[in-house]
């Protein structure tokens, strides 16, 4: 009898500690998924010349480009600016934290647009 | 590479209509193609002195009813002019001036992003070279979404307290807010001691103001008083190009490739 349980001890210990491993990545999942959640508002503000107005002048130019393209690449946007893919992906992602853009992803591309 | 201009003022009366049309039509004479869009969508003044009345206004495209290709009006065969000379109208029945009225914010939105699609294909479709919005004074919708959508500014103003300090204030709450947009001033109607030139302390006077705007002054222009008789019924660029008002255009022509 305490040959079988010194036998299944061993597997049973692994398997709490991978259960525990597993509940501490659920965990940070977690909180990384009610942290988005946060950040992207549900609904995107409508933005006009006035609300361009209000954003920093590196923003006005993304948001007037996005604006014409209704829905765009951060590579569309940038074949527009003229500036950097990377650097539009960083400005339109800040449209989005702000509320002004949703982004989707579609594969592995991701889309942007402003509000209808 | 094409650029879009728009000209703006604060108050009215200052003379952006006869500047807006003169400068196209310089343009358009130079062998450049230009498009000239009569964005003052609240006192529409273009369609009098281009004596025209289109099968579409801007209204119509701006509200979706036809693209921007349909409400422009290819000019350049009446004017003979060497490059395509293409101009928008605005529609000046009360009723459009009041629907223009009443738009809210989201048409605006619309519209603005209309505008930006439209500068494409007339960039692309229409080879436009030099796009030109004239505008309502002050901050108005129309203006400022003319201005978002273009590369510089000709700020035209007169020589008065009222329009000092009130330009000062658009450059400051406008301009600067839009990404420092590029801006040339034109002090106009300017009255002299010497009728139709200016005397050099009049000049020094005017281009201390540079410091004020922090903006470069590209023209200086006195009343001509015989442009006021014809009370805008003649483009000078077109049918007198001698006169010294189109010769300090053209001089703007030139300065706005450095802007």
């Amino acid at each position: 009898m305490s040959e079988t349980l010194r036998t299944l001890k061993e597997p049973l210990e692994k398997i709490v500690s991978l259960l525990d491993g597993i509940d501490k990545k659920l965990d940070l999942i977690s909180a990384s998924v009610s942290k988005n959640a946060e950040q992207t508002p549900q609904e995107i503000r409508p933005i006009d010349v006035h609300e361009v107005l209000n954003l920093q002048g590196h923003l006005q130019k993304t948001a007037l480009t996005l604006m014409g393209l209704e829905k765009a690449t951060a590579d569309q946007v940038s074949s527009k600016t003229g500036r950097g893919r990377a650097v539009e992906s960083l400005y339109l992602n800040q449209l989005v934290q702000l509320g002004y853009a949703k982004k989707e992803r579609v594969g592995r591309v991701v889309h942007f647009s402003v509000a209808k | 590479m094409s650029r879009a201009i728009t000209v703006h003022s604060h108050k009215g009366g200052t003379g952006k209509t006869l500047i807006a049309a003169n400068l196209a039509a310089i343009y358009a004479k130079n062998g450049r193609s230009v498009c000239l869009l009569d964005f003052d969508l609240r006192a529409p003044s273009q369609h009098i002195l281009f004596k025209t009345t289109p099968k579409y206004w801007l209204n119509d495209f701006l509200e979706g009813i036809c693209d921007i290709k349909s409400a422009i009006t290819d000019l350049s065969e009446k004017y003979g002019s060497k490059g395509r000379f293409f101009v928008g109208f605005a529609n000046p029945s009360s009723k459009a001036i009041r629907e223009m009225m009443i738009k809210d914010r989201r048409w605006e939105m619309e519209a603005l992003k209309r505008m930006i699609k439209a500068k494409d294909t007339l960039y692309s479709d229409s080879k436009v070279d030099y796009l030109i919005f004239d505008t309502s004074p002050g901050i108005y919708y129309s203006s400022i979404n003319a201005i978002a959508c273009s590369d510089a500014v000709l700020l035209v103003m007169k020589m008065d307290e009222f329009d000092i300090e009130g330009t000062e204030e658009l450059i400051s709450g406008i301009y600067d807010a839009l990404g420092r947009k590029k801006t040339g001033i034109i002090v106009n109607r300017i009255i002299s001691k010497q009728q139709g030139t200016l005397t050099e302390d009049e000049a020094k006077m005017i281009k201390e103001l540079e410091s004020t705007f922090a903006r470069p002054i590209i023209a200086m222009i006195p009343c001509f008083c015989d442009i006021q008789l014809t009370g805008g019924k003649a483009i000078y660029a077109l049918k007198n190009p001698e006169h010294s008002f189109i010769e300090i255009l053209e001089e703007v022509s030139q300065e706005l490739e450095q802007l």
